[in-house]
């Protein structure tokens, strides 16, 4: 049973088709379009090694004609479907990049919304004003008590509202990745 | 940046977080174009985009539906919207204090320009109410006022010299008395003027009384009456007993009878 399964050229060929399909969805997260590139061609090679799976993927007229004669009677087709291909591919990769933006922006509200929370807030302005009672350096010390009573105020008015004070904190936060 | 911070620790993904450029990621977008079979199972399977598309038509219906009630409400919106209040009455400003601005007045009066035409001594104006006056009236005397306060940017130079006049064609804003100048000195100002300039205020500050409030005058002897229509009726109904005024007896006007014709 399982030497008729090894032997048979269909398992072969969609296993062929599977390894190379992880590889490409790989290489496309990511972002190496030439691996992907290389995968897929040595996937629509790979196709020839099966002459016994050409009708299952369109190409039964290859038993009847040699692949340059294939080749001419279908050359139109062939160049047809390529551009309806990359066409579709372009549209898709718009709409992918609609997507990857949403995604991000959605990140920030998500973590925005968090962070401007009243417990939240008033947990930074504690933390900030105890940074500025560690910090050795005049400056960065007023600019952590300034931090902090910003927060400190945010909270006691009910939080949700990225104010003028908090603003520099939040993009220290932003820009720092760091949870305050 | 905060001390002891270590970016490794970032757990919420926003670390840099910058305004994604397509440049940067040209190789992310062919690799998207070129296996979009692929990438369009994974992203399926993994980021289920149909919340995002169904989250974006959902808004976009939104906006657009919300749209149509502004559009149609807009009308009503207004005529529900109450007008807003009045400005407030304007409060005087406080003048600068003795100390703080010192306010001098140097009246230059120059008597040549008196001299040059003693033969028309009439057709010189006691007053200059309007630039027009002064333009045609006969060569007066060269009166300048200056306030000047501690900011010299602020000083006011005005002068009704002619010469002036005809080259600038800046109007007079402030009428000037020239028969009390030429020969008079700032000692002998007028009294009130005085009194202002040792309180510390100018001549021309700008007092401020509120506007008297207006009475309220009836144009009729009659008693107002509220009258209620009904909807759909094209006559008011008729005043009942308690609300038929009573004729004042001295209103000639109310003794005469005039019947309906």
């Amino acid at each position: 049973m399982l030497s008729e399964i090894l032997t048979s050229e269909s398992f072969w060929f969609w296993t062929l088709v599977i390894v190379q399909s992880g590889l490409i969805i790989w290489f496309v997260e990511t972002a190496n379009p030439v691996a992907a590139g290389v995968t897929l061609a040595t996937l629509i090679v790979g196709i020839a090694f099966f002459p016994t799976q050409w009708t299952t993927v369109g190409l039964g007229d290859l038993h009847n004609m040699s692949f340059p004669t294939w080749l001419s009677h279908n050359a139109w087709v062939l160049l047809a479907g390529i551009g309806c291909y990359l066409f579709i591919g372009i549209a898709w990769a718009t709409f992918r990049w609609w997507l990857l933006v949403r995604q991000m922006r959605e990140t920030y509200e998500r973590n925005k919304a968090a962070w401007l929370a009243p417990g939240n807030l008033r947990s930074t302005a504690t933390m900030l004003r105890s940074h500025a009672e560690h910090c050795p350096e005049p400056t960065l010390r007023d600019k952590y008590l300034l931090w902090s009573e910003a927060c400190r105020m945010a909270a006691a008015e009910g939080g949700h509202q990225l104010t003028h004070e908090l603003k520099p904190v939040w993009k220290d936060y932003v820009t720092n990745g760091s949870r305050l | 940046m905060v001390p002891g911070y270590d970016q490794r620790q970032a757990r919420t993904g926003l670390a840099g977080l910058t305004k994604p450029d397509p440049k940067d990621r040209a190789s992310q977008i062919v690799a998207w174009a070129i296996c979009w079979p692929w990438n369009l199972v994974w992203t399926i399977c993994v980021y289920n985009p149909f919340r995002y598309v169904a989250e974006f038509l959902l808004k976009e219906i939104q906006s657009a539906l919300f749209e149509i009630s502004n559009g149609q409400f807009s009308s009503i919106e207004q005529d529900l919207t109450l007008d807003p209040p009045p400005p407030p009455y304007p409060l005087p400003t406080p003048q600068p204090r003795q100390s703080e601005a010192t306010t001098t007045v140097s009246v230059e009066a120059s008597n040549a320009a008196a001299q040059s035409a003693p033969e028309e001594p009439a057709a010189v104006e006691n007053t200059v109410p309007e630039e027009q006056s002064v333009a045609t009236s006969a060569p007066a005397p060269s009166v300048s006022i200056e306030i000047a306060t501690a900011d010299p940017v602020a000083s006011i130079p005005q002068t009704n010299d002619e010469t002036v006049q005809a080259d600038t064609s800046a109007p007079i804003s402030l009428p000037v008395a020239a028969e009390a100048l030429p020969n008079e000195s700032i000692e002998d100002l007028p009294e009130e003027v005085e009194a202002e300039l040792a309180e510390g205020g100018s001549s021309d500050s700008y007092t401020w009384a509120p506007p008297i409030p207006t009475a309220f005058v009836p144009l009729s002897n009659q008693p107002l009456r509220a009258v209620k229509y009904e909807t759909g009726s094209a006559v008011p109904a008729k005043p009942d007993e308690a609300t038929t005024p009573s004729k004042p007896a001295s209103d000639p006007w109310l003794e005469k009878h005039i019947p309906n014709q």
